[in-house]
């Protein structure tokens, strides 16, 4: 396994984690009681999420900041492939994000605005796991036997 | 200036035509009718000037006639990658804005959501453009692309 698909695999897992974790929070906001309590976790852990992805991003550059020797124009081709990918389902994301609460709410109606860190952070997280697994695929298809160590 | 800049220049003339005509024709039909309806359509009938770039910086499609070498296409790389990273900082920040400032219990017209997205493609396409133009103004003095 080569550093693009662990790479790939560890943000997959954050990835999940972290939708798992938006989930909780979606449905902490519509528990039936007091609603403050819902919208309180909803703060708390939109910040811990924030600072998860920035922290996550620093590392990153910071990591991308040595040379990568295993890195070569296959790898590129599979990122390139995975980054456009992505691309093309955070414009499905952010376009489908966009019609359902009119469709709930109506084209007058408002909604709660904790949605909407939790809506995109939904997108953010959802295009890093299509790049994850993208990428993942990309290898996965590769001729049996090949070794990328 | 090569094509790339051409593109860029283009990009950023549109959108920004875009966002000033449209803002200053929804504030004067807003003041004179008290609503807006007819001034967002400019906002459309603008930005589909973006649709004519294939006819307007057409490739050159004969032997001789190359438009772009590695540089060209290493510098739009970056800037892509640059827009998509500001992008998302962008939009995740503004939601993170949006909700610091209205409070917790507050709302916000559904309305809000597609703006977002379509100003979020805007805000790439123009951080792409001025990234280009930027790289390509720090390369090497006296060059002809």
């Amino acid at each position: 396994m080569n550093k693009t698909q662990r790479r790939a695999l560890f943000t997959l897992s954050i990835s999940i984690v972290l939708i798992a974790f938006g989930v909780m929070v979606f449905n902490s906001m519509f528990a039936p009681g007091d609603r403050t309590a819902g919208v309180r976790l909803v703060k708390v852990w939109m910040w811990v999420i924030l600072a998860i992805s920035a922290g996550g991003a620093v590392f990153v550059h910071l990591k991308r900041r040595t040379p990568e020797v295993d890195n070569d124009e296959r790898d590129r081709y599979i990122k390139k492939n995975a980054i456009l990918v992505s691309f093309i389902s955070l414009w499905i994301l952010l376009f489908i994000s966009s019609l359902i609460p009119g469709f709930i709410a109506g084209d007058m109606g408002s909604i709660p605005v904790d949605l909407l860190p939790i809506m995109n952070m939904g997108v953010f997280l959802i295009a890093m796991l299509v790049y994850s697994v993208a990428v993942l695929f990309q290898y996965g298809r590769e001729v049996k036997g090949e070794s990328n160590e | 200036m090569n094509r790339y800049q051409k593109l860029a220049w283009f990009n950023i003339i549109v959108i920004v035509a875009t966002i000033v005509i449209t803002t200053a024709g929804i504030a004067i039909e807003i003041r004179w009718r008290g609503y807006s309806t007819i001034a967002p359509w400019f906002f459309v009938a603008i930005l589909l000037l973006l649709r004519l770039k294939p006819y307007l910086f057409w490739k050159p499609e004969s032997e001789g006639g190359v438009v772009s070498d590695e540089r060209d296409s290493l510098i739009v790389q970056k800037a892509a990658s640059f827009a998509y990273k500001t992008f998302w900082f962008v939009l995740l920040f503004s939601s993170f804005a949006v909700h610091v400032f209205k409070g917790g219990r507050g709302s916000v017209p559904v309305i809000t959501l597609p703006l977002m997205a379509c100003g979020g493609a805007l805000f790439m396409m123009i951080m792409c453009s001025v990234s280009i133009l930027v790289q390509y103004s720090q390369g090497n003095k006296g060059e002809q692309s």
